[in-house]
């Protein structure tokens, strides 16, 4: 039995059947992690690996002996750096938050921990989540488990590595525009992005406050509904979060596609930088759709075309805003040239934050400026509204929405770091998603002849987690 | 919105970075500059797709939408706030760090 390459769920039968202890899986871990690290070319997914795992781990089998029917005790789970565990350093991949201790849990974190799990440690990210490779960390960038000259996607890229490498069963991620479900189609692992609202964001740093929500990276369908099924639920710290209850997803079981109704956004099928390996793969998954009496059309959404340009300008603006705080007063970092405030607050944000942050701030307050960019953010709203409109009538009339993840498999780190507008159209097919604030499953559906994963999205309707999981539970049945 | 996306002069790119609170010394601005001109470009896409409706017609509202009523309730006292939170010490609420001091 291989612990680390086990999945979630599958490691909870064991660890319920009594054939595993918790410390014997948190051991497992950490020597993967720590034998990694003595490679040529290690993963670098963590930027830290908690000491306090092992000592959690006992507890939990001490607990279990005595009886504890926690439904995720002792099983151990790695968190984005932007995400917040009372006690442990959340720097959000960035040199201006070096030092930051977290005062408080994040609400996800703490409910993963009142049902029994250990946080294992914290992974790699790009910048305040800004970029879609890793290499935007101020520690450097992570590589894909697949091929370790290529990235593992971004900007949760540090969690698709670790879990895709065998150093964690289960991790969290963000999303502001595809952030999870990009690194889970690189590393050949599932992604959800759920509802906007599903899960609570109090406690995790915000980017993009319109856009934001926490994800799931795992090896199978049914950790995340495992994982889903104990983080969801109104918290009174996030007014945005749903009144809903998800524990009916610990158990899942496939959909009948019989009679199921998919749509394909005829815009991304034809869009020139698809690779036609992807392009293939794709096919070949919606010909199985279709082979199980599904109702497969294609569906044109014209304002799809816009969506990079929306999602840009409005998350931009959104960050612009958000990073305002981080000032040197209130958090990390502190450069002070004893010339007064504002020259302390231009010195910290200086030296403080990296290339991409600062190209996206400055964008984002050149939109927030009607002087300089006239209605430029009021389009970006309306255009927003209509995608929104746009994909609500789409499951008027369909019940998933199916499209690759990607337009490319993963690339070479270092190919586009020095072209940031070929990084941000890595989120060609993902930022619709977000901006309409419906949930997303990333499914790995094959491999190039290179053997590098593709993955393809299953979008549902708002609050369609259900479905969109049970319908790939189906998939993953199948294979 | 094109003409103005693609107006971004020196004097504009300096304005930008002071409302960013960044200095100019710290990047290299005229490939800094470059590259936003060419992202801001990207953004004249909107105009073929932007219309008049308002944006937030695209969200449903519900009861929770609504603002509370316009009752004006008494503030807890000082004395009942701290016994509802944890985060108090020696008498004094427990705040982020501000210049050197707090918990």
């Amino acid at each position: 039995m291989n612990i680390c390459e086990m999945s979630f769920s599958g490691l909870k039968a064991k660890l319920e059947s009594g054939e595993l202890t918790s410390l014997e899986i948190v051991r497992s871990y950490r020597a993967a992690y720590e034998a990694d690290n003595l490679t040529s070319k290690p993963l670098k997914g963590y930027i830290e690996m908690y000491d306090s795992a092992e000592e959690a781990a006992r507890l939990a089998d001490e607990a279990r002996a005595a009886g504890d029917k926690r439904p995720l005790l002792g099983l151990p789970f790695a968190a984005k750096d932007n995400i917040s565990i009372k006690g442990k350093s959340c720097t959000c991949g960035s040199r201006i938050l070096q030092g930051y201790v977290a005062p408080y849990s994040a609400t996800v974190t703490s409910r993963l921990m009142a049902a029994g799990a250990i946080p294992l440690g914290r992974t790699n990210m790009d910048e305040f989540a800004m970029g879609s490779s890793t290499e935007y960390s101020a520690y450097g960038p992570s590589r894909n488990p697949v091929n370790r000259d290529l990235t593992p996607g971004g900007s949760s890229g540090g969690s698709a590595a670790v879990v895709a490498g065998g150093q964690a069963p289960l991790a969290l991620g963000t999303e502001t525009g595809g952030s999870v479900r990009l690194p889970a189609s690189y590393c050949g692992l599932y992604g959800l992005k759920p509802t906007y609202g599903t899960l609570s964001r109090s406690g995790v740093v915000a980017f993009g406050s319109s856009l934001d929500q926490v994800g799931i990276l795992s090896r199978s369908v049914d950790d995340i509904g495992l994982a889903l099924s104990v983080m969801a639920g109104k918290d009174p710290l996030d007014d945005t979060s749903a009144d809903l209850d998800l524990s009916s997803l610990a158990r899942l079981e496939g959909a009948d596609i019989q009679g199921l109704r998919v749509a394909l956004p005829e815009e991304f099928m034809r869009e020139k930088g698809l690779d036609p390996e992807i392009a293939a793969i794709f096919g070949t998954a919606c010909d199985w759709f279709r082979s199980r009496g599904a109702i497969v059309e294609t569906v044109s959404i014209p304002v799809l075309e816009a969506a990079i340009g929306c999602y840009y300008v409005i998350a931009l603006s959104e960050a612009a805003s958000n990073l305002s705080r981080f000032d040197g007063i209130r958090y990390g970092l502190r450069k002070d040239p004893g010339e007064g405030y504002d020259e302390l607050y231009v010195a910290t944000r200086s030296d403080g934050f990296g290339a991409e942050v600062k190209r996206r701030i400055v964008i984002g307050n050149y939109v927030l400026s009607t002087h300089f960019s006239g209605d430029c953010y009021k389009k970006g709203m309306s255009v927003r509204a209509r995608i929104q409109r746009d994909i609500g009538d789409v499951f008027g009339k369909y019940d998933i929405l199916l499209c690759p993840t990607s337009p490319t498999v993963a690339f070479p780190l270092g190919s586009k770091v020095d072209d940031p507008l070929a990084m941000y159209l890595s989120d060609l097919y993902t930022t619709f998603v977000n901006l309409a604030r419906i949930p997303s499953l990333s499914v790995p559906m094959g491999a190039t002849k290179a053997g590098l994963p593709v993955g393809v999205q299953i979008c549902g309707p708002h609050f369609g987690e259900e479905r969109i999981l049970k319908v790939a539970k189906a998939w993953e049945a199948s294979r | 919105m094109d003409e103005k996306l693609g107006g971004i002069d020196g004097t504009t790119f300096e304005n930008l970075l002071y409302l960013s609170r960044l200095s100019p010394e710290s990047t290299n601005t005229e490939i800094l500059a470059g590259q936003v001109r060419q992202i801001v470009d990207y953004f004249g896409v909107l105009t073929r797709f932007s219309g008049d409706e308002n944006p937030y017609d695209a969200y449903s509202t519900t009861t929770e939408d609504e603002l509370r009523d316009g009752e004006v309730i008494k503030a807890l006292e000082p004395t009942d706030l701290k016994k509802i939170t944890p985060e108090y010490m020696d008498g004094y609420f427990r705040v982020p760090k501000v210049l050197g001091g707090g918990a």
